[in-house]
């Protein structure tokens, strides 16, 4: 069976904002720079709620943060 | 190492229950080990202190955890945070139903087979001091606490 996993560019997008720290983008969203980070790193899936915050502190679109791509 | 303010304060809270309670656990194996006739005022005195100490320790630790990170502490908890504290919960608590329960199905047991023994077992029974089912019950509910602590500590490291 095929194996998705959700991808995310947050870290480059963070480097185009400005250079805008994993701090900065938790305190817009609401959450710890713990749960940034692990939200890169790809060991944590944001709520829909959150990943939008996200997608908004970018000012992008959810599709151009975050992707569901098959794994491997 | 890169610890948020709650992982931190867990930390605070697991050492905490195992260096008080180590300190003093010995102490409470060995008024049992003397047979069972352990005083009960003992016991008590000593389940008392633990809890005391317990209290100001964690108090005086989480104040100045508090006080060098003001920001973390009055942020809310996040949703990755209250994720690990529920999953977290679930494990401590399923310990502490197993482990009460046990208790008083073995408790129940022990008095059915006491009842039925000879008076003098079973006045021996009535003398051990604070009652072992009272202290195993406190024992359950303080590992239940530790794996609560770890399995939260877990879900941190593991997540990053």
């Amino acid at each position: 069976m095929a194996q998705f996993i959700i991808n995310n560019k947050i870290r480059e997008l963070r480097f185009f904002a400005n250079e805008m720290t994993q701090s900065e983008l938790a305190k817009q969203v609401g959450v710890t720079r713990q749960t940034i980070m692990a939200i890169e790193k790809g060991k944590y899936s944001p709520s829909l709620e959150v990943a939008f915050k996200i997608a908004q502190a970018f000012d992008k679109p959810l599709h151009e943060v975050f992707s569901y791509d098959l794994q491997g | 190492m890169n610890l948020s303010y709650r992982e931190k304060s867990l930390w605070v809270s697991l050492l905490v229950s195992l260096i008080i309670t180590s300190y003093f656990g010995n102490k409470i194996v060995a008024l049992f080990s003397e047979g069972a006739t352990a005083d009960p005022g003992a016991v008590s005195a000593l389940l008392l202190k633990i809890i005391i100490a317990s209290v100001i320790v964690e108090v005086v630790l989480h104040t100045l955890l508090a006080m060098s990170e003001q920001d973390g502490a009055n942020e809310p908890e996040d949703e990755r945070e209250k994720l690990f504290r529920l999953q977290a919960n679930e494990w401590g608590y399923w310990f502490l139903a197993v482990g009460v329960i046990t208790c008083i199905v073995h408790e129940l047991i022990n008095k059915q087979l006491t009842a039925s023994a000879d008076s003098l077992s079973h006045s021996a029974y009535q003398q051990v001091g604070f009652a072992p089912l009272e202290l195993k019950l406190v024992a359950i509910f303080w590992i239940s606490e530790i794996i609560r602590f770890t399995a939260q500590l877990y879900f941190y490291r593991k997540g990053e």
